[in-house]
This record gives structure tokens, C-alpha cells and sequence, in this order.
């Protein structure tokens, strides 16, 4: 997998093919640098990360968040660990909002914004439904504030949990795509158990409604890389930092997003 | 600054007559991951046990990205078995500059067959990385306070090394 990487890398050389341009999203809506992993998913890491600009622009294009429905709230919160101060997902979808009503470019792109939603696992899977319902309000108001502002919203409900997106595929209020605004799903892929136990085979996801794969470059084989090419899925590449490898990664495998915890490296990287 | 080790390099060439265990060799570090440049030229001077090397990065035309190694083997066996540690100070070139990120470096090194007069090594390595700075963007160091925090921070890969060694 690795020589056939490096001899992409090579070919690229002599070919002169252009540098990737990804849709670049803000991961756990905190990616101001120096990085404090302490403040993912919080309302003022979220304030900031939209704040920062490049050339006169947003450095962003979009961002990456997490709900969670736990003890009978949706929550704007990393997992159950970090539930117990985390805000409520109403408060995310309302600073998603104003950002959205907000004067002049939202994004680095321009007039559009790329939001995923992950979807995290609840305790309890007759939670499930909930946990739908929690994204789907967000995503409610966040619709709602990209219509009457004009802007192109897109919007990927993403899990790592083939149940929850089919929870959310079957609701009745289920998100579906309108003038202006793009909904898809994505499903995360990483190591496999007994590595993470958090991760389901791709077979696992048999049957949903698949537009985006979410994996981080350096824990995918070329085997899989492959076949997930196969299948006509877009690449949204995680990086929890910026290094030579997740640099290369992202060289490599031209992902359509990323979703990075220092946006300015990462812009600064794309716009050389 | 160059004129200095030409100097010392001559000196030592001329010192006494050769031996075995020490040479000056200039080859290739070939790795096949994702990251550090596949192919990279290394050379350096090998004392006794010790081997001290420079690695440099050609493929930096490529792409702004060069890959350096400062190394230390040092020899722990006859067959030429040995435990290595550097320094990897790689830049890549981004808008306001060029972004520096330090790894350290920790593995080991084993021998391979000789190939007529040119000596093949192989090694694993651990690379760590410890701080990034440059390009106008904040300093960030290596934080163990989370799986998230120091993911990427951590990377295991092997590689092969090819020179050709001159006695002195």
C-alpha cells in the first residue's frame, strides 16, 4: 500500500498535478491554534474557530460538531465524559445561526457552509430516536438561518454508528435536500475491533444511504481505500494534528474535506 | 563554514592508515509510508561503533517539504545489530513561510546482505513529534492529555538504507 502511495507521490512529480483543495472544517468546532483539546465542542472555542480569518476571509469552510442525547438532553459534547458542563446543542445551532446572518463571506469559499454533524452514541440504544430527534432540531435552525440569509448550506449527519444513521434515515422529520441546501450522510471508518471499539466493519453499513466515508489517512489501508472508491464515496480526512504524515495523507488521497484542529496551518498549507 | 569540514575531512582521511571500522559512506534512505520522502540521500562517518548521519531530502523540489535527519547509530553486535536516536527538524513551505516540525527520533537497526561493495541496513524507527513553529502560526508542543491531543503526534515505520563506504 505504502510503495504504490510513494509512487503516486513520485508520478504526481512529473505530471504536475494540481495541489488538493478541500473543503477545509473545523474539527469539534475548536481549531484556533495552539490547540487545547479541552475546549472541543464548547461555545467559545466554536466563537473563536469562526472568528479567524485568512486574507480578509473565514480561514474555514466549515465545521465538524458533535451531539449527544444524554440524561434526556441534546447536547453540544464530545461524548458522555465531557457531557456533565457541555452546552446545549439549541446553543450551537444558534451560534451556527448568527454566523449564517452574519455580514459578508461565511466561509473561505465564499457564500456557502459545510457543517457535520456527528452523531455520538448514546448509553442507551432506545436513545436512538432521540438522538435523531437532537440532530435533527439542530439542523433545523441552522436550515432555517441559511434560507432567509441566502447562503448554500450543506449539511452531512456523519456517526461511527450504522444504527443512528439509520435512526435518522427512517424519522419521519428525516433532513432531506432543498433549493439551497445539500443534506448527506457519512459514516466513520477507523481501526477495526479489538483496536477501537467504536468501529464497525463497512459491511456494517450495508443497506443505509451513503454519500461521504470519514477516516483518518494514516489508520486505512490501500485495500479499503480502494474499495471505498469503489463504492463512489467522497473522502472527508480527519487529522487530529497536522504533521508531515496526515500532510502527505491529504496530498495522496486528495480528500473532497478535512477536518483539522489547526485550520490556520491548514489554510496556510492549501494556499501556498 | 563548508571549508571547515573539508579540512577535517581530509585531516582524517590522512591521519594514519585506514581502518576497518571506520569510513566515510554516502547512500540512499529508501522508506515506502506515507510522510517522510520515500527516497532520500544520506551519508556520514562511521567510528568505530558509532555512525553519525545526515540525511538529506532532494524530493523537497517536489513539493517544499524537506524531510532532514540528524542520526546516531551506535552498534551493538558484530552482525552489525544496533539502536539508533535523532533529531528530524522537517519544514514545509506554506503561505507566510515555511512551517518547522521537530521530531525525535528512537529505534533500531539490523543488517541485510551486502550487495557487491555497497552495505544495505535495515531499521525501524519512532518518531515523535515534539514541537512545530513557524509561518507566523502559534508554537504548538506535544500534549499527552488526550488520545486527540497526541494522535498524530506518534509514528512507526521501517526503512532500508543503501551506501557505499570509504575506509580511512
Amino acid at each position: 500500500m505504502r510503495l504504490r502511495s510513494s509512487a503516486i507521490l513520485v508520478l504526481l512529480w512529473f505530471v504536475g498535478c494540481d495541489r488538493p483543495s478541500p473543503v477545509v472544517l473545523c474539527h469539534n468546532g475548536n481549531c484556533v491554534s495552539p490547540h487545547d483539546v479541552a475546549r472541543d465542542d464548547t461555545i467559545d472555542a466554536l466563537r473563536e474557530s469562526l472568528a479567524l480569518r485568512h486574507e480578509g476571509r473565514p480561514t474555514i469552510d466549515g465545521l465538524e460538531v458533535d451531539l449527544l442525547w444524554h440524561k434526556g438532553r441534546c447536547l453540544f459534547s464530545h461524548g458522555v465524559a465531557e457531557s456533565e458542563n457541555a452546552s446545549g446543542a439549541e446553543e450551537l445551532a444558534a451560534v451556527i445561526a448568527e454566523h449564517l446572518r452574519s455580514e459578508g463571506p461565511v466561509s473561505f469559499g465564499g457564500n456557502s457552509f459545510t457543517i457535520f454533524f456527528e452523531l455520538k452514541v448514546p448509553i442507551d440504544p432506545v436513545d436512538d430516536r432521540n438522538q435523531a430527534g437532537c440532530a435533527i432540531d439542530t439542523f433545523r435552525t441552522v436550515r432555517d438561518a441559511a434560507v432567509e440569509s441566502g447562503r448554500e448550506l450543506e449539511v452531512i449527519f456523519d456517526s461511527f454508528e450504522p444504527r443512528l444513521l439509520g435512526a435518522l434515515q427512517e424519522h419521519p422529520d428525516r433532513p432531506r435536500s432543498e433549493p439551497g441546501v445539500t443534506v448527506g450522510f457519512s459514516f466513520d471508518l477507523g481501526p477495526g475491533f479489538p483496536i477501537d471499539t467504536d468501529n464497525h466493519r463497512l459491511g456494517d453499513f450495508a443497506g443505509l444511504e451513503l454519500d461521504v466515508v470519514e477516516l483518518h489517512g494514516g489508520w486505512i489501508t490501500d485495500t479499503a481505500m480502494q474499495a471505498l472508491r469503489q463504492l463512489g464515496l467522497e473522502f472527508c480526512m480527519l487529522s487530529y494534528d497536522l504533521t508531515i504524515e496526515t500532510l502527505d495523507a491529504i496530498d495522496v488521497y486528495d480528500p473532497t474535506y478535512v477536518v483539522v484542529s489547526n485550520a490556520e496551518f491548514m489554510r496556510q498549507w492549501i494556499e501556498r | 563554514m563548508w571549508r571547515v569540514f573539508v579540512v577535517v575531512g581530509v585531516v582524517c582521511m590522512c591521519a594514519g592508515p585506514t581502518r576497518a571500522d571506520r569510513d566515510w559512506h554516502l547512500g540512499l534512505n529508501l522508506r515506502s509510508e506515507l510522510g517522510v520522502h520515500p527516497v532520500r540521500i544520506d551519508g556520514g562517518v562511521r567510528l568505530g561503533e558509532l555512525d553519525l548521519i545526515l540525511v538529506l531530502d532532494p524530493m523537497v523540489v517536489t513539493d517544499a517539504e524537506h524531510d532532514l535527519d540528524l542520526m546516531a547509530m551506535w552498534r551493538v553486535s558484530e552482525q552489525g545489530w544496533g539502536v539508533m536516536a535523532g533529531w528530524r527538524p522537517a519544514s514545509i513551505e506554506v503561505v507566510g513561510g515555511h512551517r518547522f516540525l521537530h521530531s525525535l527520533l528512537v529505534g533500531a537497526v539490523g543488517p541485510l546482505p551486502k550487495l557487491g561493495p555497497v552495505r544495505t541496513q535495515w531499521g525501524i524507527e519512532a518518531a515523535t513529534l515534539i514541537v512545530s513553529h513557524g509561518a507566523g502560526i502559534s508554537t504548538e508542543t506535544v500534549s499527552f492529555a488526550s488520545g486527540r491531543a497526541f494522535g498524530d503526534h506518534f509514528n512507526l515505520t521501517m526503512f532500508v538504507r543503501f551506501e557505499y563506504a570509504v575506509a580511512f
